[in-house]
């Protein structure tokens, strides 16, 4: 399900890696997106907890030792890809109809190396940053929230529909976002409603992820979120990633910060659009 | 490619990039990267994230590994840190004090030994908890003194879980009692200081300072006198502060409200009070709040 966007991340990656930029180090060793929908587990006194990032940043060596792939040493990154599960490679010629069903058992069973499926949980140690990946459901397109610290009011939904002209911060030009690179919240951690920090459901609803009641972050009735559910980036998907952050900062005393990446698509096969991307880029 | 394929990219679906920065000031997330419409900012991003450290990715290098001593300041006795530099061992596997912390001091205390181990074995005379390096002819009693004859049987299921499972839920309360300081003898014999790794507020007084002047009202104040731990030695990583990334983005007008810095900070080691019970208890916690009591109407620690 992550294979589209994790390819074309790694795709990326091998590429830029030839690059030298005045001011910025050397290229050194190669990381990789690595669908780790299996499990991190904690490294805490006590066992059992695991979080479970759709995406994982590792150096291309660790995941060369979490897909038990052998013969690291001068691995590339498409090489690496190539190795790992079929259901996780991206499809060339995808067919034409619904992406999302286009993985057969049949190739699951016949095409899959035993040596590339992940015996073990990795540690979180190994985990240079978790990835989530959200889908947006529903038709309109969803708009990002003014992140202030501040109690958020009212999202306008007639601003989802004009994304050229809206004062959205959303739809903000790469000068806009140079001039107001980031802005922080609080609401991640505390200073929110409950309702604010509902973590909105997939649209399945069988997310076998940690639930936002695991997290610790309240949650309230599945017809609040259901209503909800056309505002935009929710704060509960940053919850999301704020747990993956909070376990990793509570774990150790050797951590000083924790880096996430939230992607959030809009086609049910998440970011698939980066299948055209890296045809593009050929 | 790009410029002539931006026309092309109209139509792909709008997918979005967030990235989310969390240490122990706060949380910053940026404003939202069109996958597609900002694309240059993602390559631009993956270059960055390429080309990371240990330490962009949040590693402290200096804890990462215990195999190698960290490099400390010594306190000096006018509760300065001094020029040089000390090697202290430190012992992750041997936690004194950890909780789950995102934000805030994340307190973690381990074990420590410094490479030379001649003069630092003050915790072997096996004094009870809160009890200070100074004032030795102070009223306090030593654990010898004290553990002789356990009036009750309290706190032994406590004893035999520290004692690390060697006093078994069955056994007799004095067993598990021997048992549990036993294994304190053991550790403290290993491990005779302990390092206090916590992110404190770079605006509040430095600790070892506040010692210092807690000792020198030790010397007047029997309540104070010697139950005051002593700071051996401490570093601040100013490298590791927050306000680094702050400062860039320009979120912090005020330079010091709220900025964390790391700290690590090497006290003697004490003998828990774990395996105290009735009247030695009470006497262990009476003196610990009256010095805590004092110093407090002092205005010297809140």
């Amino acid at each position: 399900m992550y294979a589209p966007l994790s390819n074309a991340l790694n795709y990326g990656l091998e590429r830029l890696s030839k690059i030298d930029v005045e001011g910025l180090p050397k290229f050194g060793d190669h990381i990789v997106f690595v669908p780790s929908d299996e499990g991190v587990k904690s490294d805490r006194d006590l066992e059992g907890s695991l979080f479970k990032p759709d995406i994982a940043l590792m150096k291309l060596s660790t995941a060369c030792d979490f897909r038990k792939i052998k013969g690291t040493r001068g691995l590339s990154v498409s090489r690496f890809v190539s190795k790992i599960p079929k259901e996780a490679t991206p499809k060339r010629r995808p067919p034409k109809a619904d992406p999302s069903t286009h993985v057969a058992k049949d190739d699951l069973s016949k095409n899959n190396p035993p040596q590339a499926t992940p015996s073990f949980l990795i540690s979180w140690k190994d985990i240079l940053s978790a990835v989530e990946v959200k889908r947006i459901s529903g038709k309109k397109w969803p708009k990002l929230e003014t992140f202030t610290d501040e109690v958020v009011s009212p999202v306008n939904k007639d601003a989802d529909e004009e994304p050229t002209t809206s004062r959205n911060p959303d739809r903000e030009t790469p000068s806009d976002i140079s001039e107001s690179q980031t802005r922080k919240i609080s609401a991640l951690v505390s200073g929110r409603t409950t309702e604010d920090r509902t973590v909105t459901t997939s649209k399945s609803g069988k997310s076998k992820k940690r639930s936002a009641a695991d997290a610790g972050i309240s949650s309230v009735a599945q017809s609040i979120a259901s209503k909800r559910q056309n505002r935009g980036p929710r704060l509960g998907y940053l919850n999301q990633t704020g747990t993956y952050a909070g376990e990793k900062l509570s774990d150790s005393c050797s951590v000083s910060h924790a880096l996430n990446l939230l992607f959030q698509g809009e086609s049910q096969d998440v970011c698939a659009g980066f299948k055209r991307f890296t045809r593009l880029a050929r | 490619m790009f410029v002539r394929g931006s026309r092309g990219l109209r139509g792909l679906p709008d997918d979005s990039l967030w990235i989310s920065w969390v240490d122990r000031e706060g949380v910053i997330v940026s404003s939202r990267i069109g996958l597609f419409k900002h694309l240059p900012l993602v390559l631009v991003l993956l270059l960055a994230l390429q080309r990371f450290g240990d330490r962009q990715w949040g590693n402290i290098v200096e804890l990462a590994s215990a195999e190698h001593p960290i490099l400390l300041h010594p306190v000096t006795e006018d509760g300065t840190l001094g020029t040089e530099e000390a090697g202290v061992s430190f012992h992750p596997e041997d936690k004194v004090h950890s909780g789950w912390s995102l934000l805030g001091r994340a307190t973690t205390v381990i074990g420590a030994s410094t490479e030379k181990n001649g003069d630092d074995g003050r915790a072997e005379d096996g004094r009870v908890e809160a009890q200070g390096d100074e004032g030795d002819d102070a009223a306090e009693t030593t654990a010898d003194e004290d553990l002789e004859e356990p009036e009750t049987n309290e706190a032994t299921s406590s004893a035999s879980d520290a004692a690390g499972g060697e006093g078994k839920e069955q056994a007799p309360p004095d067993q598990a009692r021997d048992a549990y300081r036993k294994a304190c003898d053991e550790i403290i014999n290993a491990h005779d200081l302990v390092l206090k790794i916590y992110w404190p507020e770079t605006s509040r007084i430095q600790e070892w300072e506040i010692v210092v002047h807690a000792q020198a009202l030790g010397k007047a104040d029997r309540f104070i006198r010697g139950h005051v731990p002593e700071v051996k030695y401490a570093r601040n990583f100013d490298q590791y502060s927050t306000r680094y990334i702050r400062d860039f983005l320009d979120l912090q007008h005020d330079k010091q409200t709220g900025t964390r810095t790391l700290r690590l900070v090497v006290m003697n080691r004490l003998r828990p009070l774990h395996d105290l019970s009735g009247g030695q208890m009470w006497d262990a916690f009476w003196e610990c709040f009256a010095c805590k009591s004092f110093l407090c109407s002092s205005a010297t620690i809140h």
